[in-house]
């Protein structure tokens, strides 16, 4: 177990989105959120990274244990930084692709000489290295809607998190870039845990090991990916894996 | 075709006759000007116009701009030089660091200091760093160069940070979460992304400001002494649109004096063109950069 969510319950304003959501995330599996469009998927992965801390009017119950260490809502900014976080749109920095590589790494200190080592074996367990080794120099915008998500997910990696939070990272690619993500994420697994929130039922059936569907905030079902699409337990999770709601 | 085809119709030629008029505007202002000096420019007394002599009024009259090119170009250059970094700094936390309601009242305030009429400026300056100065016993008097860079610089902050604080705010809106998600200060994404990707910006800003700086009159008028030698920071100086101004008023018409000035002004209008078309450069430059 590398996450423990314990009774989660987060706000904005007033306004509920989690409502005293607790599941734990196990070690070296993909671990898919789904649930309708506007149900807190994001706000739990935003929570998870802490980033959530950043938007004005949050507030949360509750705790996350996260490598032994408990996080509430008086220290859930320490967080932030410790899980690396991908987002729905590919968008990489408007910098070279050596320096979107670089850019934590040289926040954080490390010598030049390391932090290219590091850059070149993110660019390779993303299998990206191959298509820009010999334009690194280049502007990573100029890469394709793909190639800048693998990009994101790279620099998401550099400072060594065990656990890989992906908000959709699909739903701005085509097919075939959605297969090669999907393809690279199955592979990174072994060395990190990964939580991708999706509404791509197809997608997270391909790639999980583990299901939560949430609605309106509750933790509907949880449980194995073969269990959930095969035989699942609530009536809400069968109308929604049917296509009634969402 | 219905009315709202006409209605368009109409729109697009009031468009095109009032952009038309506003080039023409321009047009005719630049025929006059060089109009009203092209007689100076004829005769013999043209070759002094880069002498440091200016004898308008003189039994053999000069007329040697040199100190008032040269101290227009000092005082725009070494403001605008002044007034960046400060610029910058404001720029970034007003995007970056505070939001809500202070964040509008900064804009706000910003946005009428930039709205202060260029007088007041003047005043502020007359009495702040010239008495300053003078009170410092180095000069005899405080007004200078120093203090006109010091007064045009502070009046340019507003000027300047109020157009970096756009670039900037569209930048962390696209990239904030994604740096913060990476565990980077803000301070760190504003010197290494922000201020990086919006450095062509920066330029344009920072070349409007000097167009307006090389352009400004009154508050320069006020602080820096108004004598037409070459200048030195602490030293009196002079500029060109300050040249325009004190003397025009007793120049005699059509004498080669008022003619010369006419002449001053074809030469600042030469710099604002020029920084201009540099303006349109660094944007094509920056358009290109940018895919």
């Amino acid at each position: 177990m590398v996450i423990d969510i314990r009774n989660l319950t987060t706000y904005y304003d007033s306004q509920k989105v989690l409502d005293d959501i607790s599941f734990k995330i196990r070690k070296n599996r993909i671990t898919s959120v789904i649930g309708p469009s506007g149900c807190g998927k994001t706000t739990l992965l935003m929570t998870l990274s802490g980033l959530v801390n950043k938007v004005p009017h949050f507030s949360m119950q509750g705790e996350i244990e996260y490598r032994k260490k408990t996080f509430t809502k008086d220290n859930l900014g320490e967080l932030i930084g410790r899980t690396g976080f991908v987002f729905q749109q590919p968008l990489a920095f408007p910098l070279s692709i050596e320096k979107n590589m670089i850019f934590a790494t040289k926040y954080a200190g490390i010598e030049k000489s390391e932090r290219e080592r590091i850059a070149v074996e993110k660019l390779k367990e993303v299998n990206l290295w191959e298509e820009v080794k010999d334009n690194l120099k280049m502007k990573a915008s100029r890469l394709s809607g793909g190639q800048q998500q693998r990009l994101c997910i790279a620099r998401a990696l550099t400072m060594y998190p065990d656990v890989l939070l992906l908000d959709e990272p699909c739903s701005a690619l085509d097919v075939k870039n959605t297969a090669i993500i999907e393809k690279m994420l199955v592979e990174l697994k072994k060395d990190y845990t990964i939580i991708v929130v999706t509404h791509n039922l197809s997608q997270a059936k391909r790639i999980s090991d583990e299901i939560v569907f949430v609605n309106e905030g509750k933790i509907v079902e949880s449980g194995t990916c073969a269990g959930i699409f095969n035989d699942p337990v609530e009536q809400e999770t069968k109308d929604y894996l049917s296509g009634n709601f969402g | 075709m219905n009315i709202y085809d006409y209605a368009d119709k109409i729109a697009h030629r009031i468009s095109r006759i009032v952009v038309l008029t506003t080039f023409l505007i321009l047009v005719l202002i630049f025929l006059f000007i060089l109009n009203e000096s092209l007689s100076f420019l004829g005769s013999g007394f043209s070759d002094t116009i880069l002498s440091v002599s200016w004898r308008p009024l003189s039994k053999n009259p000069s007329f040697g701009m040199l100190p008032m090119i040269l101290g227009t170009l000092y005082i725009g250059f070494f403001a605008t030089l002044l007034a960046l970094p400060v610029s910058l700094g404001c720029a970034s936390f007003i995007s970056c660091q505070v939001r809500g309601r202070l964040k509008y009242l900064m804009l706000s305030m910003m946005d009428m200091l930039a709205g202060i009429p260029s007088v007041v400026y003047g005043l502020l300056g007359f009495y702040t760093v010239v008495k300053m100065l003078e009170s410092t016993g180095l000069m005899a008097a405080g007004e200078s160069i120093f203090a006109a860079i010091i007064t045009l610089s502070v009046m340019l902050i507003p000027y300047m940070a109020s157009s970096y604080v756009k670039a900037f705010e569209e930048v962390e809106l696209m990239y904030g979460f994604q740096t913060r998600a990476l565990g980077v200060s803000k301070w760190y994404s504003m010197t290494h992304l922000v201020i990086v990707h919006t450095k062509g910006h920066i330029l344009t800003g920072y070349m409007l400001a000097l167009s307006r700086a090389l352009g400004e009159t009154m508050a320069v008028m006020m602080v820096i002494g108004n004598s037409p030698i070459l200048p030195k920071l602490f030293g009196k100086g002079i500029t060109l649109s300050g040249l325009i101004a004190l003397e025009m008023s007793g120049a005699q018409l059509d004498s080669l004096h008022y003619q010369s000035l006419y002449t001053a002004g074809i030469i600042l209008l030469a710099f604002l063109l020029l920084i201009n078309l540099l303006i349109r450069k660094i944007e094509s430059w920056v358009k290109s950069n940018e895919i």
